[in-house]
């Protein structure tokens, strides 16, 4: 049986755990790809997952009944998301990768400067204001239209269109300041 | 207008995948000759690239992640488990404190407004004193450090259902949740006052609040605050909000940024009305006649043969 997301919020609510493992199922891959287009791992993407759904338990008696239980959700792993990201700002780690090392023949020095530009990139989202960067997630990692990005920012078709556009622009203009090269 | 303006709408549509494949020729051509244009298009491309390649976890690990979920949920139950008890939150953290707290003062403002007077002017207090230090304090905080509109944007609380009336002496009584549901008294020009108008002129869900919103921010034009109306009278997608704020920024045309994007309203608005308002608050406001008629020509658009009239009405009265 297909249970609406308002009849599970009403058994977890009652205290069953069955009904917030099928909200977890329901919901865990739009978390995931949340959280990874915040953390760009995915080892830290599950421990988002695992943070969101934990509030997401915690605020069940927060969420309106007339709301979307999937936007709502979507908002609280995005907030998880940046909560990691200034901890990872806060406490900085360097991982040193072996790979790098390594006396690279072409197609592999390829494959690295692939690499180099793609965490360019993925850090530089760190330049965008929270609702830029959850346009642009729930965009790209997500596929959401704009009509959706715009249910989840609670705003309108046409804002989520504009914010999702100044965020390339943003974009472009901090890699072109780097060089492409983030610290 | 610059062909990178001409397409922005284009390129718009096509980064928000509602681009028809017929109507990408004209950008792909612009992108080969402008360097700008072609390195957002390869943004754009990255990023799709980067989704792309997002590992995907198997069923396995989505087992595993609910078992830690569950498992992190094995402490203290957070709901009441008898059958058909209302939920309660657990009552451990500082939140909640804060929450109770709160709800206790929100108690006293309502109280004193049923007892026809307000909590403040029976008691001789804010009626939060209490909560300084909690979540107001820190609503408060964070307000006092939004100086711009973006900081605004970026801050760790969002205003959500909020509503605002004119209170006694120069203050403003604010209603909104923000984690918890919200209910007090502040001097109108406080800087969380400041914060709830921004979001508030931000927030498309309901013109209506907008409105309301600038008719209360009209009288502050402090930088997030003037940002905030200047955005609604450039931006917003309602004409009345629109004309609202062009209207309460008509008088304030001795700022160069006021007077600047009345020029641009005047210029690129769509509607004929809000390019009328525009270039009657400017005329009233001595600007140039010779940058009026410019902006009015920069480009051909329906409405032009009005403003002209206009104009030449103007200055004839002169």
């Amino acid at each position: 049986m297909d249970f609406s997301d308002h009849d599970l919020v009403k058994e977890i609510r009652a205290g069953s755990k069955l009904a917030f493992e099928r909200l977890m199922r329901r919901y865990g891959r739009l978390v995931y790809r949340v959280a990874y287009g915040f953390t760009g791992d995915r080892e830290s993407a599950m421990d988002v997952a695992q943070e969101t759904f934990l509030k997401v338990h915690t605020r069940l008696g927060s969420w309106r009944e007339g709301g979307h239980l999937k936007n709502w959700i979507a908002r609280i792993a995005a907030h998880e998301g940046l909560n990691w990201a200034r901890s990872v700002r806060r406490h900085p780690t360097c991982e040193l990768d072996e790979a790098l090392f390594l006396q690279p023949d072409p197609p592999q020095e390829e494959r690295l400067l692939e690499r180099e530009t793609r965490d360019a990139l993925h850090r530089s989202l760190s330049s965008l204001n929270p609702r830029q960067r959850l346009a642009v997630v729930l965009r790209y990692f997500q596929g959401m239209s704009t009509r959706e990005i715009g249910a989840v920012l609670e705003c309108s078709e046409g804002t989520a269109r504009n914010i999702l556009f100044r965020s390339l622009r943003k974009l472009h203009a901090v890699l072109a300041a780097s060089g492409g090269i983030l610290p | 207008m610059s062909e990178c303006e001409r397409l922005e709408s284009t390129f718009e549509a096509y980064v928000a995948g509602e681009l028809e494949e017929a109507a990408l020729g004209p950008l792909l051509v612009h992108c080969r000759i402008c360097e700008d244009c072609r390195r957002l298009l390869e943004i754009h491309r990255d990023l799709a690239g980067l989704a792309s390649r997002t590992p995907e976890p198997d069923e396995a690990d989505f087992d595993a992640l609910e078992a830690r979920v569950l498992g992190g949920l094995a402490g203290p139950a957070k709901w009441q488990a008898e059958e058909g008890a209302p939920p309660a939150r657990l009552r451990t953290g500082w939140f909640p404190r804060v929450a109770a707290a709160l709800a206790a003062s929100v108690l006293l403002v309502v109280a004193g407004f049923a007892a026809g007077r307000a909590p403040w002017e029976r008691t001789g207090a804010t009626g939060d004193a209490g909560l300084k230090t909690g979540l107001i304090g820190a609503i408060r905080a964070d307000a006092a450090s939004n100086h711009k509109l973006e900081d605004v944007e970026d801050s760790r609380f969002t205003y959500s259902n909020v509503s605002f009336r004119r209170a006694t002496g120069d203050r403003l009584a604010l209603d909104f949740d923000v984690t918890t549901h919200v209910q007090l008294v502040e001097p109108a020009r406080s800087e969380l006052v400041r914060d709830v108008l921004a979001q508030a002129l931000l927030n498309p869900s309901s013109a209506g609040a907008r409105l309301r919103a600038i008719a209360l921010a009209a009288g502050d034009l402090e930088p997030k605050l003037k940002e905030a109306l200047l955005f609604a009278m450039r931006r917003d997608e309602s004409l009345a909000v629109r004309l609202e704020a062009l209207t309460m920024l008509s008088d304030r045309l001795s700022d160069p940024d006021v007077k600047s994007a009345v020029l641009a309203t005047l210029r690129e608005d769509d509607s004929v009305q809000m390019r009328l308002l525009a270039l009657d608050s400017l005329a009233a406001h001595s600007v140039d006649r010779g940058r009026i008629r410019e902006a009015i020509q920069e480009k051909a658009r329906p409405g032009d043969e009005a403003l002209l009239v206009r104009l030449a009405q103007v200055e004839k009265r002169l």
